[in-house]
């Protein structure tokens, strides 16, 4: 399980998350919506482990131990995988040799560099699965990619990196109905193969097609319901302000 | 000749500096010379003194090398200048060269406009807005009065600022400027003074604003505010063939100064000009430069940043049009963490015209968390014109976000005949691209002034030649 | 012409001495004089089907911009007509300066990789790249020095008509490093530089590149690039120059520096001097590239530790835009800290 008790998190000496608690269970879905500026990004980016972000009080865990103040990168190596809402560019960097060093790092290798056998083809493979242009995977990351090649790029390294837990930030915005698919199809093959997965969204379509097991509501840095789809369905014909 | 220049104006930048020409220097500035400036002008000792410690810095100086297109320069003939009496340039308007004439005409000024750009009253008439603007001036009791009254009337705080930004150890032009200077302007905006207006000060100082070697001074205490214009984008003929002024600013802290100058003088004109800013804690100092005219100019305005959190910007447009050259640029220098600038450069060159960009964005040991934009286009209209861009960036602190982009363009005959088939002479469409392509300083200067500079640069691309 | 010690024209009067080249003149002084025993480089192919001669200094052989070291042995020409080319670089090893020059003729297509390797003593070298008409090549120049070591290097290049070239020079710097890179244009032709900077050991380094396009429909694509760690100086010169005869070509300068830490210091002067109207393109820059909390944040999402992330961002920014070939070859020939 990945769970954030009690947390309080400050940024720019703004409490941004006011005592948030949140799980995350091995094969489940966990999803959570808000409005603009209640504080699902920050919380997101509190639980990697983000430098900005201060943790004042509660803490982080995964799988029982106590990540609140691990640098972000054991995060990643525990399991931990977040597919960006705006993922950054990377002069110089590729796809493919962002991807081959973190599979050398998790293969416990010195050089990150070194050829992976079979990685390259595997990467290429799962390039046309997701309907990413083949080219995109040599270039520099995400310069001149366009917003649904970025998401693209994003779930393909997920599925090269198989991490335990996937966390999404708004995955589908700047996706078409295919794209959409492709991650709603993504997230449940993560459940079903026993991870867990934590999503922020507003997209209707998205959250009635992978079903989660609870969806927490945050306002203003609080969580301010909790329950099934049944929230989904009021926020999506009321809004948000019977929470308010 | 006070100033003999090249046959050819290329330049090879390409070759190591001292392997070129140095400057000749002809005749000779004499201490008495310097002197007597300083008896006409009946200046306190301290000013006498301090002429001539600059006049032997600049004997002591190497003469300049970097200047490729200034054979020598005469000082027997500058410095007579002093001791001719004070003739006008011309006695009547017919005497005014015919494309000057000309364009006043095309620009519609009214006689009295006319007349005073050409030298031929001293003053404009007092019946206008401009009395209006002095009084508001003194309403706020912000001083401004010509630099040589400004020594006998407030010689303390004169004595604090001259010199002070610029001094005369600078380089050999700088100490010639501090030997002989005459006339220009000192400002002092008082503490949590903020000018509403614009203050044009070509048009209440005068003529005395405009010497050889005028010296202008700009103060603005602590949260005060003034934006200033010299020039005038009009073409002025002008008698002496060697400029050499010097602008300094003093922004205190959270102070604002807007410095800007049109310039258009008559085409036989070697403009130097030094232009220097410092800006304390939170200050901001903006310089605008819009120049046109001279045959050669060489002006970089330049800030120090030394307080923390200052910022500045700077805007220049330059004009090549003919046979004329552009040296000009912008020096930064970040002393101070939080500081930013940006710097945006654009000339044009055609007929033969040479524009040339120097800058220099520096970011001192200790200076962090600076952010340095420059941009620096040129727009080459013809095959006889060039356009040279020379930046420098010295980085001392590893997270500094500095950038430099230039780009030369040139009008491509898709462009023209798209235009032209709308219905547009060639020229036209040019001096329309011309105005597009300078837009930037548009947004810092007073209407009736963007309303003249834009009709100067149709009338400038549209004729054949330009002025003078 | 430029001796080895010119300080560079244009430069802004605020700083009159960038790095204090003087072991570098003591150093052309005792070759000069034979104060110091002079050795000379050697060539040994590391990949068959190469051309090598040996060559003797003559009035048209020898350096441009480098005062002339008469050495009995050491100048080369080596020919490629096509293929992959690999030349490994030594020295005779009785010397204290090791000089050498070698003149590569290109005659056909293909790669072609000149490794220089580190070793104690100092180093005045010239490179001399023809690329003949019509041709397409890629050159890469390892050069790689002792932490002590003083270079001198001159690579100038001369490309006929129609031809292309990729030109990458990786330089691991020692303790100072003068450099100049100079390439003249053919019609129609066109060049990439990329000249990359390698400074981790508190190296002096002064790099000066000029293109001059005197010709119609030529392209010349410069890039500097510097890493500089352990309190090194870069000056980075760049000077491109398009006569009135360039029309239809393009000329594309880029400097950028990325200082690793809180000493070294770059200073960067991409100059330009266009004088045609008829260019399709004509621009330059210059960066200061910054290891971003959030690139870095990006990388370690992914598992990578903080110095492995910023490992990752450096090779990357190093490489970047280079060939398939030329960027597994460059990686790993970076040495780090």
């Amino acid at each position: 399980m990945l769970e954030a008790l009690n947390l309080v998190v400050e940024v720019n000496n703004k409490i941004v998350i006011n005592d948030v608690s949140i799980k995350v269970e091995t094969g489940s879905i966990t999803a959570l919506m808000g409005p603009n500026g209640s504080g699902k990004t920050s919380l997101v980016y509190a639980i990697m482990g983000h430098p900005s972000y201060r943790i004042l009080k509660g803490s982080i865990l995964i799988d029982g131990l106590d990540y609140t103040f691990k640098p972000t990168h054991e995060r990643a190596l525990a399991g931990l995988f977040l597919v960006f809402q705006n993922p950054i560019e990377l002069p110089g960097v590729s796809l493919e040799s962002l991807i081959r060093s973190a599979v050398n790092k998790r293969l416990g290798k010195n050089d990150l560099l070194e050829h992976v056998p079979g990685l390259p083809d595997r990467i290429l493979g799962e390039a046309k699965l997701i309907g990413l242009k083949e080219e995109l995977v040599t270039r520099d990351l995400n310069i001149g990619f366009s917003g649904g090649e970025r998401k693209r790029s994003e779930i393909l390294q997920a599925r090269v990196l198989k991490p335990k837990y996937l966390i999404l930030d708004e995955p589908d915005s700047g996706l078409d109905v295919d794209g959409v698919r492709i991650i709603a199809d993504y997230i449940k093959e993560v459940a079903y193969s026993n991870g867990g997965v934590l999503l922020v969204t507003h997209n209707p379509t998205l959250l009635s097609y992978v079903e989660p097991g609870i969806i927490y509501v945050m306002l203003n840095g609080r969580i301010v319901a909790e329950g099934g789809l049944e929230i989904a369905d009021k926020i999506a014909r009321e809004g948000y302000n019977w929470l308010r | 000749m006070a100033i003999e220049l090249s046959k050819s104006l290329e330049h090879h930048e390409i070759e190591p500096v001292e392997y070129r020409k140095e400057i000749e220097i002809k005749g000779r500035l004499s201490r008495s010379i310097v002197e007597e400036i300083s008896r006409v002008k009946k200046e306190p000792e301290w000013m006498r003194l301090y002429r001539l410690k600059a006049l032997e810095a600049f004997e002591k100086f190497p003469s300049p090398r970097w200047l490729p297109w200034i054979e020598s320069i005469d000082l027997d003939e500058i410095a007579s200048y002093y001791v001719k009496p004070a003739a006008s340039t011309v006695s009547n308007f017919d005497e005014l060269p015919s494309e000057i004439r000309r364009i006043y005409e095309r620009l519609g000024l009214p006689e009295t406009y006319a007349k005073y750009l050409a030298g031929l009253l001293t003053a404009l008439d007092s019946e206008n807005i401009y009395t209006a603007m002095k009084d508001l001036l003194k309403k706020l009791g912000v001083i401004m009065l010509p630099m040589e009254e400004a020594i006998q009337k407030y010689p303390d705080i004169v004595k604090k600022y001259f010199g002070r930004v610029f001094p005369y150890t600078d380089h050999k032009f700088a100490a010639l400027h501090h030997a002989l200077w005459s006339g220009g302007v000192f400002v002092y905006v008082p503490r949590g003074v903020k000018v509403p207006y614009p203050v044009e000060a070509f048009f209440f100082i005068g003529s005395e604003l405009e010497g050889q070697f005028e010296h202008t001074i700009v103060v603005g205490d602590e949260g005060s505010e003034i934006t200033f214009i010299e020039g005038c984008s009009a073409p002025r003929l002008k008698r002496h063939s060697f400029h050499d002024g010097m602008v300094e600013l003093y922004a205190h802290k959270g102070s604002r100064i807007n410095f800007v100058t049109v310039q258009n003088w008559s085409r036989n004109i070697v403009n130097f000009n030094n232009k220097r800013g410092i800006a304390e804690d939170g200050a901001i100092i903006e310089w605008v430069e819009g120049s046109i005219g001279s045959k050669i100019t060489v002006t970089y305005p330049s800030t120090i940043l030394k307080g923390r959190g200052s910022k500045t910007t700077s805007t220049v447009i330059g004009i090549s049009n003919g046979n004329v050259i552009k040296d000009t640029g912008s020096k930064i220098i970040h002393a101070a963490p939080y500081t930013s600038s940006r710097i945006i450069s654009k000339s044009i060159s055609s007929n033969g015209g040479i524009n040339i960009y120097r800058g220099l964005v520096q970011v001192n040991k200790g200076a962090l968390n600076v952010k340095s934009y420059t941009q620096c286009d040129s727009l080459i209209l013809d095959d006889k014109s060039s356009s040279s861009t020379y930046p420098i960036e010295h980085i001392m602190e590893k997270d500094a976000e500095v950038a430099h982009e230039a780009t030369t363009f040139r009008i491509t005959e898709d462009q023209l005949f798209y235009m032209t088939s709308r219905g547009l002479s060639e020229k036209e469409a040019v001096s329309l691209i011309v105005l597009g392509f300078v837009k930037d300083i548009f947004p810092k200067l007073p209407f009736e002034y963007t309303s003249m500079l834009t009709k100067v640069i149709q009338l400038e691309f549209k004729e054949i030649g330009g002025v003078g | 012409m430029a001796k080895t010690v010119a300080r560079g024209a244009g430069d802004s009067p605020t700083i009159k001495k960038y790095i204090d080249k003087s072991p570098l003149e003591e150093l052309v002084r005792r070759a000069l004089n034979r104060e110091a025993p002079v050795a000379n480089i050697l060539i040994k192919a590391l990949s068959p089907n190469a051309f090598i001669d040996p060559l003797s200094p003559s009035g048209s052989i020898g350096f441009k911009s480098i005062p002339v070291i008469t050495v009995s042995q050491g100048f080369y020409r080596v020919r490629s007509t096509g293929g992959v080319f690999d030349v490994g670089v030594e020295d005779s090893g009785d010397g204290v300066i090791a000089v050498g020059y070698i003149e590569l003729i290109l005659e056909g297509s293909g790669l072609t990789i000149l490794r220089i390797p580190e070793n104690p003593v100092h180093r005045i070298m010239g490179i001399k790249v023809t690329v003949v008409k019509g041709v397409d090549h890629e050159v890469l120049l390892i050069h790689k020095s002792g932490k002590r070591a003083v270079d001198l290097s001159e690579i100038i290049v001369e490309q006929g008509d129609a031809s292309r070239l990729a030109l990458v020079a990786l330089f691991n710097t020692g303790s100072i490093l003068q450099a100049r890179v100079e390439s003249i244009q053919g019609a129609g032709s066109s060049i990439e530089k990329t000249i990359l900077v390698n400074s981790t050991q508190g190296s002096r380094v002064e790099v000066e590149d000029y293109s001059y396009i005197d010709n119609p429909s030529v392209s010349v694509e410069s890039y500097i690039r510097s890493r500089l760690e352990g309190g090194s100086i870069a000056v980075l010169r760049g000077r491109g120059m398009a006569s009135r005869r360039a029309s239809g070509s393009r000329i594309v300068y880029g400097i950028e520096s990325l200082i690793n830490d809180a000493e070294s210091t770059a200073f960067m002067h991409p100059f330009l001097d266009i004088h045609s109207n008829n260019i399709v393109e004509a621009r330059h820059y210059a960066r200061n590239y910054l290891l971003t909390m959030d690139k870095l944040f990006y990388i370690e999402t992914r598992g990578l530790k903080p110095e492995e992330a910023a490992m990752l961002l450096v090779h990357g920014f190093l490489t970047r835009g280079l060939s398939r070939a030329a960027r597994e070859i460059i990686l790993s020939n970076i040495s780090s800290s």
